[in-house]
Formats: C-alpha cells, sequence, structure tokens
C-alpha cells in the first residue's frame, strides 16, 4: 500500500474500524514512514477537535420533551385501547 | 449510553440497564406499564435528543423529532417482537424520521437556525457556540466563522453521510450497528464515513 492509500485508512482506524490485518498494515507502514507518522498525528488533533464542535443538549430542553411526551402519551391512552383509558 | 459494539447499556440514575433489566422493562411497558415506559424512554432519550440536535442544529426541530419518534415508539411498541435490539428498533424510527426531516429541508433549501432579530438576522447556533467562547471577542469571531463553516459542511454532506458521521463520531456507535440501524452493510456505512470525514477534514482542517 502507498502513502496515500495508507492516509485513506487513518481516519477509520482511529474509530477502530479497521480489520486487525489492515489495522496492522496501517501501523506498520506509519513506524517506518515519517510523513504518514505526521499525518496520523494530525489526524489524531483533528479527531479530538472534532469532538469540541458537538452540541451539548440543555437540561431544560430535555426536561421539557420529556414533560410534552407525557401529555402526548396520556393523549392516546393504552395503544389500541379509547384515547384517555390510560394515566 | 454505549458499548464499544453500538449496544446499549443504559443508565437511569446511577443504576445501569442490563440487556436482562431492559427485556423486563419492554415486556412490562408492552402489558401497559406506564412506569416501565418511562423508564425505557430516559434509558435511550438524552442520546436521541443529542443525534437529533446535532443532525438538524435546531432545539426545536430535536424537540418535535423526540416527540414523534418516542410517540411511535409507544402505539408500536406491541408489535415489537425482540427480532432485534430495542436500541436498532428505536434508532431506525429516529433516523427514519430525521432523514425526511432533513430531505425536506434540502428541498425547501430552509437554514432553520438563522432567526430575525432587532439587530438583523441571527443564528441561533452562533449563541451556543459563543456561549462556549465566554466573551473573549477574538474567540467570539472564530467561534462565529466556526459556525458557518460547520453549517456549510453540514449542508455539503447527504443526509446519509451525516446521520452516519454523527452516530458513529458522537453517539460511538460502530459502523455494523449503523449499518443495521440504516438497514444497509457495515461497508456502506463505511464508505459514507469515509466521505463525511474527508469533507469535514477538507472544510474545517485549517480550524480545529
Amino acid at each position: 500500500m502507498n502513502c496515500a492509500a495508507i492516509q485513506e485508512q487513518l481516519p477509520l482506524m482511529l474509530y477502530g474500524e479497521l480489520s486487525f490485518e489492515a489495522e496492522d498494515l496501517v501501523q506498520r507502514h506509519v513506524m517506518e514512514c515519517e510523513a504518514c507518522r505526521a499525518k496520523l498525528t494530525l489526524a489524531k488533533s483533528f479527531h479530538r477537535e472534532l469532538d469540541l464542535l458537538e452540541l451539548e443538549v440543555d437540561g431544560a430542553l430535555l426536561a421539557d420533551c420529556r414533560r410534552s411526551l407525557r401529555v402526548g402519551i396520556a393523549a392516546i391512552g393504552h395503544p389500541g385501547n379509547p384515547v384517555g383509558s390510560m394515566v | 449510553m454505549l458499548t464499544g459494539n453500538g449496544q446499549a447499556v443504559a443508565v437511569l440514575g446511577t443504576k445501569p440497564v442490563t440487556g436482562l433489566d431492559e427485556y423486563a422493562l419492554i415486556r412490562q411497558a408492552q402489558a401497559g406499564d406506564q412506569y416501565a415506559f418511562e423508564q425505557l424512554v430516559q434509558t435511550y432519550d438524552q442520546n436521541v435528543l443529542r443525534l437529533a440536535m446535532n443532525l438538524l442544529r435546531s432545539p426545536e426541530d430535536a424537540s418535535d423529532i423526540y416527540q414523534e419518534a418516542f410517540l411511535r415508539v409507544y402505539r408500536n411498541l406491541h408489535s415489537f417482537r425482540f427480532d432485534c435490539s430495542f436500541h436498532t428498533w428505536l434508532y431506525r424510527i429516529v433516523t427514519n424520521l430525521c432523514l425526511d426531516h432533513l430531505r425536506k429541508r434540502k428541498v425547501r433549501r430552509e437554514e432553520p437556525t438563522v432567526v430575525e432579530t432587532r439587530e438583523g438576522p441571527m443564528d441561533r447556533m452562533d449563541v451556543v457556540q459563543e456561549e462556549r467562547a465566554e466573551g473573549d471577542p477574538a474567540r467570539k469571531l472564530l467561534s462565529r466563522q466556526l459556525g458557518w463553516r460547520i453549517d456549510k459542511v453540514l449542508s455539503d454532506m447527504t443526509p446519509r453521510e451525516r446521520l452516519v458521521f454523527e452516530m458513529r463520531h458522537y453517539q460511538g456507535m460502530r459502523l455494523r450497528a449503523i449499518g443495521d440501524v440504516l438497514g444497509t452493510t457495515e461497508e456502506a456505512a463505511k464508505n459514507c464515513l469515509f466521505r463525511a470525514t474527508q469533507k469535514m477534514r477538507a472544510a474545517l482542517g485549517d480550524f480545529v
């Protein structure tokens, strides 16, 4: 495998999604290739930084959702039974 | 909470819910036990809301997906036959709703996070990003630019690429589990993830 092919595999390796053989191949190449080692360092850093882009769920939003769901369920009643027969 | 293979080991308060507990909960909920249903919902709902929030980047839309998904679960729980895990079944419902929403949005070319304010149009998600910048003007600017770039790269991804990326990176699901949820192969999910990470890297590589 050449460097371009190895570098394409790096994100999948960081997600632990390569087969044992494929990961072994990439790891061995990276140990011997300075350019790919630098790319792996960059990929790891990018991978970590992506974590910071995640939007967090507000506790109040979750509480609102749970409240509205209870109301929705009460309106349905028991599935298959007439409305309001539950709760 | 998800294990490495994308299966749920949920946490209710401090007590982990095992597969056996979950089976019992589902059975009780199917028999009409409201409390069991609520426990089942609360095992997964935070992750469901997080997935919808990050995919749709709108609290209102995420909230709509949450409601619709769990109401569908409630209406159809009696037909759940344990042919797959409850997590897979639930996520099929959630991802189908999200895909529909993303497709409609693409057709409408809607930018739902942009709202009109007295100061002009403002992206609600910028506010979220800016809160993290903690008032530092330079960081605020960087944060706003980053917000635009994220919106751009997300709109350049297909709905499936977005879903796969969110489920793998932020929900920690394995590609095999993602394939099961989306009704596709692990290989197809892997290709989606590959394209998504390439796009993210191309768009954000100099930023993050």
